[in-house]
């Protein structure tokens, strides 16, 4: 799990937030105390995104509190707890005077208690998050975030296989999408009855894009009105849903119409966000951009490309992305993603897919084997995803290469806002350029140290060998006397071969690091500009 | 032949064998100790190469901390700043040194 590095998005924060086991987060069961208290009593409790969060454990700043935020940072989570009166009709049975019976009806109400927010059997949990205490006329931002699946995980299966793997397969309108429209009906709703002057933001992650965009899509589908209540849609890492706003009756004039105000940030190597992607970017639903990641990962890897850890984001929230020209190599890895998962759920069944997918997504190499491949096909498929990864990275390696002393000398002629923006992409791919470098370098070390050692082992082997070969009249325990002290540990200190290890590994860290503290200058120039080396120093 | 040998009295065929067999070993033991002599060479050349090659990564790791880097940020980063991020450049924990696992 790796989570964001800064609140400096609002819908990032959300979006991050829904899931457990997050920083900030919006779950019942993780709330303080006091918090569970106040949701309890039908209050709204207040976040402050601006703020750092430190980590109660180690004392130290694990995410830097957002800058330019919407309301400074601070929004309230809405309690998801309705009464609802509900009437129950009972009919009896009643003794006619003359005899024989008539049926007389009673209606008793009673106050029932519903979370339109919450399906535990459906996988569905949203969260309504406003900018103000209370739904009134000074309210302007309202946000619903919609919970993806809770990492690609087994535990998580439920999700995948009934809607996710579902989804990619069939194109369908996925059961958790309904809930999302009935929440979002409620809630423009209750905007109008209490908050007329207020929109509604969606924001979503992983499972959560289908679900925001498929409710959006059906919210216009059904009331063009509530529809326009509707702020912004941004959503971080899901598939393209083209195809199944089509198969909903949706025409490409509507799927366009809803497609302004929609955003996604998608990670160019992450398996979940270039499903359905085959289509060029521009004929995709939304407004969609390729991020530039951290790492150059998969979505299988520890730091998964999955996960929100891999955005870059800047003093006003934007995500680093690629472009045409910044890091094109970038799209046309997303692209070649796109279209080798399209060839693999091509040839799979669906019988077998549905649960195979999500195993696949799960589990590696293993989940591959799960979705009906053989061990030589998902191998091929494994290594093929690998291949896209490793070739990106050698094209962004070359494309700092080239584009460093370019981006120096039109900086030295540039001037005002386009200076500023040159000198950030600038940093940016030297920050970049810094952490393959220092990846690289750290790998041939130890690779150095490895065949090292293999080589004095096999030497050690060949002695043992050859002496065996020679020996005919020599005593074995002679012989093993002679050779007992030729072995790996007469010629291999394994302390100094621990220590080349740690060594690179903190080279690499502290390299990581100072590419880290590049992006946030890049981010914050004019201020590291005025602050000079005490601003510098304050990234670091 | 090796009859005739067989039934000289004044020879001790198992005296023989056994002289026969010790100057066996002691030719299998100088035989080993030079294999031995010429395998721990060989991996004396392989600690001098590793020698020369962690040096060379040494020295490409700090080179490209304190020379590529504070190089390709010219122009991003100016002044004091750059300064600041150039010192933290040449800090130690950018100037690995590694010992030789191979010993001598």
């Amino acid at each position: 799990m790796s989570n964001l590095e800064n609140f400096n998005n609002i819908f990032a924060n959300l979006a991050e937030s829904a899931y457990n086991k997050r920083p900030n987060n919006f779950p019942y069961d993780e709330l303080k105390k006091e918090y569970k208290g106040k949701i309890d009593d039908g209050e709204s409790i207040d976040f402050n995104f601006s703020e750092d969060y430190v980590d109660k454990k180690t004392n130290k700043v694990e995410v830097k509190g957002g800058t330019n935020l919407p309301n400074n940072g601070v929004v309230y989570l809405q309690p998801d707890k309705i009464l609802k009166t509900v009437e129950v009709k009972t009919n009896l049975q009643v003794p006619n005077p003359n005899g024989g019976y008539h049926t007389e009806s009673y209606v008793n109400s009673y106050q029932k208690e519903i979370h339109p927010l919450a399906d535990e059997k459906a996988g569905f949990n949203a969260y309504f998050v406003t900018d103000t205490a209370k739904l009134d006329e000074t309210t302007r931002q309202t946000y619903l975030t919609i919970r993806g699946s809770d990492g690609a995980s087994i535990s998580s299966l439920n999700d995948w296989v009934s809607n996710d793997a579902n989804f990619a397969l069939t194109d369908g309108y996925i059961p958790q999408a309904k809930l999302a429209n009935q929440a979002l009906k409620e809630k423009i709703k209750e905007l109008n009855a209490k908050a007329p002057n207020a929109v509604l933001n969606v924001t979503g992650h992983s499972l959560g894009t289908m679900v925001s965009a498929q409710a959006v899509a059906k919210l216009y589908q059904d009331d063009v009105k509530a529809f326009d209540k509707i702020g912004k849609v941004v959503l971080f890492n899901g598939p393209d849903v083209t195809q199944s706003l089509k198969k909903m009756g949706l025409s490409d004039k509507e799927i366009q119409r809803i497609g302004e105000k929609v955003t996604y940030y998608v990670n160019p190597f992450d398996i979940v966000s270039m499903l359905n992607r085959t289509e060029p970017l521009e004929k995709q639903f939304g407004k969609v951009n390729i991020i530039v990641p951290l790492h150059f990962n998969s979505t299988f890897d520890g730091q998964s490309s999955h996960d929100f850890g891999e955005f870059q984001l800047d003093a006003h929230g934007n995500p680093l992305v690629a472009s045409k020209s910044f890091h094109p190599e970038l799209l046309e890895a997303g692209e070649k993603l796109a279209k080798l998962i399209d060839k693999t759920i091509s040839t799979l069944s669906v019988s077998v897919s549905i649960t195979g997918l999500a195993g696949a997504i799960a589990g590696g190499i293993t989940g591959l084997i799960a979705l009906g491949l053989t061990a030589v096909q998902a191998k091929e498929l494994y290594d093929s995803y690998q291949n896209i990864i490793q070739v990106a990275k050698k094209k962004s390696k070359a494309w700092n290469t080239a584009h460093i002393p370019d981006y120096q000398n039109r900086i030295r002629s540039a001037t005002g806002a386009q200076k500023i923006e040159l000198r950030a992409e600038l940093l940016q791919s030297v920050a970049q350029d810094a952490v393959f470098q220092s990846e690289d370098m750290a790998i041939e070390v130890k690779t150095m140290v490895d065949e090292a050692k293999e080589k004095v082992q096999q030497t050690i082997n060949e002695t043992h060998q050859a002496v065996g070969n020679i020996v005919q009249y020599l005593d074995y325990w002679e012989v093993n006397n002679l050779l007992s002290e030729f072995n790996l540990s007469q010629f291999w200190d394994t302390g100094n071969e621990e220590e080349i290890r740690s060594k690179t590994d903190h080279y690499q860290k502290e390299m990581e690091h100072f590419a880290t503290t590049l992006m946030k200058v890049s981010q914050n120039i004019q201020e590291v500009d005025a602050q000079g080396a005490v601003g510098f120093s304050k990234l670091m | 032949m090796y009859e005739t040998f067989m039934n000289n009295p004044y020879l001790n065929p198992g005296l023989l064998n056994e002289q026969f067999a010790e100057a066996m070993k002691a030719q299998e033991r100088y035989t080993i100790q030079e294999i031995l002599r010429a395998k721990k060479l060989s991996i004396e050349m392989q600690r001098k190469a590793l020698d020369k090659k962690l040096d060379t990564k040494k020295e490409e790791m700090k080179k490209f901390a304190s020379q590529t880097i504070v190089s390709n940020f010219k122009e991003g980063l100016t002044g004091k700043a750059a300064e600041a991020a150039e010192t933290q450049l040449n800090l130690s924990k950018f100037q690995p040194s590694f010992n030789n696992p191979i010993m001598g």
